[in-house]
């Protein structure tokens, strides 16, 4: 038996590129740690700033917890936030289920229909906050003979769902469209009621389109302030009015930046553990 | 499952539009700036008259209009500066205020400090009718006392080293305030000329006032903060926002002597005053007057200019702060810095602005942008 | 199927022609009128308005903001596709873990972020403080450059570029991959010609949701332009604060009418609905 020498993968043609992959690999490892402190900056700069014991934000004086503390005895800073949380969690809550069905029935249209409805879902992106909040105020202010205190969390709830629905439905109708449409005749072949099928056949497939939607949602309205300042009334400021209204006359509170602060860093911690969680029951 | 959850749907809006129709029980509306009022005032109110107040916020006396205007919300008080005072009783938004309500106004001895009395007689007429003071104060010149050479160029020269980099140190960052409206203001008085003029040749002067100086920054509450740290030199601000940064300092634990900056009022400068306001759609109108008659009670209004820290417009509370002899820090530094920059004049600082026609207000809007630009 | 549904987005249509479709039409009459507000005492009409389409002023902020908006998109596709792409290839086993994490910035308040981010843009800040104190110095003075605008921009608006690629990204096979390099497809060729055709529609969704803010947000400009370089956001908010809708509406309609235009040229090109959505 003579013995064959192994042949390498140059012999074959191929360049060798193992090198380069580890470097390639590192490289890309360096970029997206540079992306995520990009991400992430100014959200440190907001930590830092939470725990400095000074207004002052040009000079860190001492450490301190106080500011943490404070939250909770601002009587209107906690009311703003938990107006913020209602509004918010109720607003994405209904524009990822309406959004969802609204793109199902966006995807079923002819052509021409289609491209109309797309048209017009772009108008609430298009417009500046300041020209949506104004008209929205407007048309809601029409409502005022019969409901004359519907200023206030019904027209602010309707205001978020404004907005934040075309972000559910971008983010669903492309999937829509990938989708096998064999799949509804199959499912309808098979016995299943439309609504069924909705459900069972529908909504999984483009299950990452509404979580991307529903996650594009909630970072519009929590953070909203022009559109919310004009469609709400009655007492109902959310966190965003309680902001940027601070800055008009007096130095802003550090408690925002431990709100803030709070809110990124529960965030970050249940989420953790809710992936380790996962891990521990993740089926290959 | 579909049905379900639609029905499910309608009831919640269904409750939602109820219950947000049941009027509230006894409520007092306030549309306010923000933090610009003690929580403490609000609770000893609300004890005092069993009474729930909500306070509303906004952040500019243009917001302010456009909600009032919009009448979206019943407001049973609001808090506007001069001008806007001035634009809404012309608009037709407010009510008269009945002063024989107000216990705590002594009619024959005017309780307000002379720098009040003489902005309001500098308003339009009938403005004490409609506008019950709230806190006032000044526009000046902050500056960096770091910055060799500046303090005496400002104080000596006021206007005319602000607008004249000639008369500055060289490299001085000068900052203006980013409300066309105060900057247009600025201009006609660095010039000798009122600040409320409406004519082609007030707006061709202020532009060329304007286009002399290249600004460092255009801001709002970044330019008081830019002086105290030293990213700025020179900037035309609220004495409230350089009280501001004055107060932080001092709860920082510095005292008056280690502070970097300071102000000088120029004698022609901004005189301005936030005042209550009552719009003539509000609901709770006897609630409203009790509420402005117990901000008019001097040692409430002590109270709330500590927590505020702008200007009281009472002569007594005014007393009761720069007579303080004790040896509290802050307390001594505060009737310092009050009888320093508000002190009683002969003759009062400062010139109310006024309110402008809206296309002339356009044409400000445009001559400020192109001042930016070409610089 | 599709008989079911059909009916589905009719709702939405009578809502969206009354919340959207309504007051744009009440733009466009504003636009010949000049009036406060939206009241009609004292109402004229007149042509005046498109005088303010002279002004040398807002014609540099109309240049600004589309300026801004281009560059930034394109700075952002390319950083954001490289991330969506690491992601999808990445072993992470819960990918919507790292998306939420992606976007968990964007729930801290916007003017809270971009000052923070304009105070490290500047000589005196906290970070300059702290890193002082361990005898580290270090100087930057960008705020109010248009370079600062920019990477406000992009480092705000990152995350609504990865999370529609990422979505488009997904559905692509992974052998997909393999079965390009087994046909003899290298490296950069495969990206080019294989993957990216399958997920360009990710990118037009992540543009329409990058641009469309860019264009009219104003707060990022105002903040680290230092108020010197101005934007037609703020041209915008101005005039409306101003009451003056009508001169606000004008940009607002011109906005609408170049960009739905586009669309509209863009659908009347692709007969088959391939390319936008």
């Amino acid at each position: 038996m003579m013995k064959y020498e192994k042949a390498t993968l140059q012999d074959y043609g191929f360049k060798d590129y193992s090198q380069l992959k580890k470097i390639y690999s590192v490289l890309n490892k360096i970029m997206l740690t540079i992306v995520i402190l990009m991400l992430y900056l100014s959200v440190i700069i907001i930590a830092i700033q939470s725990f400095n014991s000074s207004t002052d934000l040009s000079v860190f004086n001492k450490f301190t917890f106080k500011w943490y503390t404070e939250i909770f005895s601002n009587k209107m800073l906690t009311n703003a936030i938990s107006n913020t949380f209602v509004v918010s969690i109720f607003a994405t809550l209904l524009a990822t289920i309406l959004g969802t069905l609204i793109a199902i029935g966006i995807n079923s249209l002819p052509q021409k229909k289609k491209q109309r409805m797309i048209l017009l879902n772009n108008i609430p992106l298009l417009n500046a906050d300041i020209v949506t909040g104004i008209s929205l105020m407007f048309v809601f202010s029409l409502l005022m003979p019969i409901f004359p205190y519907i200023f206030g969390f019904p027209t602010l709830l309707m205001a978020h769902l404004f907005f934040t629905l075309p972000y559910v439905i971008l983010s669903v109708l492309p999937k829509l469209k990938e989708m096998d449409p064999n799949i509804m005749d199959a499912a309808t072949d098979l016995g299943v009621r439309p609504y069924r099928a909705l459900t069972k056949v529908i909504v999984p497939a483009v299950k990452s389109g509404i979580f991307a939607g529903m996650l594009l949602a909630f970072t519009m309205s929590f953070d909203d302030f022009v559109i919310s300042y004009f469609t709400t009334g009655n007492d109902f400021d959310n966190l965003s009015i309680w902001i940027y209204s601070s800055i008009g006359r007096k130095s802003l509170t550090p408690s925002v930046y431990a709100f803030s602060t709070l809110l990124t860093a529960f965030t970050l911690i249940s989420l953790t553990i809710y992936n380790s969680f996962n891990k521990n029951k993740v089926k290959k | 499952m579909k049905k379900y959850r639609l029905f499910l749907l309608f009831i919640t809006l269904l409750t939602v539009l109820v219950t947000s129709g049941c009027s509230s029980q006894n409520k007092l509306l306030i549309l306010n700036w923000g933090e610009y009022i003690s929580e403490e005032v609000v609770e000893m109110f609300e004890q005092e008259y069993d009474v729930r107040v909500s306070i509303s916020l906004a952040d500019s006396n243009e917001l302010f209009y456009s909600k009032i205007k919009a009448g979206t919300t019943a407001y049973d008080l609001v808090v506007p500066s001069d001008y806007m005072v001035e634009k809404m009783y012309e608009k037709n938004l407010l009510q008269k205020i009945d002063y024989s309500k107000l216990t705590n106004y002594d009619k024959v001895l005017n309780p307000f400090m002379p720098g009040v009395i003489d902005i309001q007689s500098k308003m339009f007429t009938d403005s004490s009718n409609y506008a019950v003071p709230y806190f006032w104060g000044t526009f000046g010149l902050m500056y960096n006392k770091n910055k060799q050479g500046l303090k005496e160029a400002v104080t000596s020269k006021g206007w005319e080293a602000y607008f004249n980099p000639e008369n500055l140190p060289s490299g001085t960052k000068v900052g203006m305030y980013d409300v066309p409206r105060f900057a247009y203001a600025a201009a006609l008085l660095a010039s000798d000329m009122s600040p409320n003029l409406e004519t082609s040749e007030s707006l061709n002067v202020a532009k060329s006032m304007l286009s002399r100086v290249k600004f460092a920054e255009w801001g709002t509450d970044t330019l008081k903060k830019g002086v105290a740290n030293g990213n700025l030199d020179l900037a035309f601000v609220y004495t409230g926002d350089f009280l501001d940064m004055l107060y932080v300092k001092l709860d920082d634990g510095n005292t008056i002597e280690d502070i970097n900056f300071d102000i000088y009022i120029p004698d022609q400068t901004i005189a301005f005053m936030d005042a209550l306001v009552i719009p003539k759609k509000a609901r709770n109108v006897e609630m409203a007057h009790a509420f402005i008659n117990f901000m008019l009670r001097p040692e409430i209004a002590y109270m709330n200019a500590s927590v505020i820290g702008y200007a009281t417009p009472l002569l007594n509370s005014y007393n009761q702060i720069v007579n303080y002899q004790g040896n509290d820090e802050w307390l001594s530094s505060w009737a310092y810095a009050t009888k320093k920059y508000y002190p009683i004049l002969d003759v009062a600082k400062g010139m109310p602005i006024a309110n402008l026609e809206r296309d002339f207000l356009t044409k400000i809007n445009n001559m400020v942008n192109n001042v930016k630009v070409n610089n | 199927m599709n008989n079911a549904f059909k009916k589905m987005s009719t709702p939405y249509l009578v809502w969206l022609y009354i919340l959207a479709l309504f007051p744009v039409a009440i733009m466009f009459i504003l636009i010949f009128m000049n009036n406060e507000g939206m009241s009609l005492d004292e109402a004229s009409f007149t042509f005046s308005n498109f005088a303010a389409l002279g002004e040398p002023g807002n014609i540099v902020a109309f240049i600004n903001s589309f300026k801004f908006a281009i560059i930034s998109t394109i700075v952002i596709i390319i950083i954001g596709y490289f991330v969506a792409y690491r992601v999808f290839r990445s072993k992470f086993n819960n990918k919507f873990f790292v998306l939420t994490i992606l976007i968990l910035p964007m729930w801290s308040n916007l003017l809270l972020r971009i000052e923070a981010l304009g105070n490290i843009m500047e000589p005196n800040n906290i970070l300059v403080d702290l890193l002082s104190k361990i005898n580290i110095d270090l100087y930057i003075n960008i705020k109010g450059t248009e370079l600062a605008i920019i990477i406000g921009f992009v480092f705000t608006y990152l995350p609504f570029m990865i999370l529609p690629i990422y979505t488009a990204l997904e559905k692509i096979d992974p052998s997909l991959e393999e079965a390009a390099l087994d046909l003899g497809i290298p490296g950069i060729k495969k990206f080019w010609k294989v993957i990216i055709p399958m997920s360009y529609k990710g990118i037009i969704t992540g543009s329409i949701l990058v641009f469309l803010p860019i264009l009219s947000g104003f707060a990022i400009p105002k903040i680290l332009g230092k108020g010197n370089i101005i934007s037609l956001g703020e041209v915008i908010e101005r005039s409306f604060m101003n009451m003056s809708y009508n001169i606000g509406s004008l940009f607002a309609i011109i906005i609408l009418i170049l960009i739905l235009g586009s669309i509209i040229i863009i659908n009347k090109i692709d007969k088959e609905g391939e390319l936008l959505l």
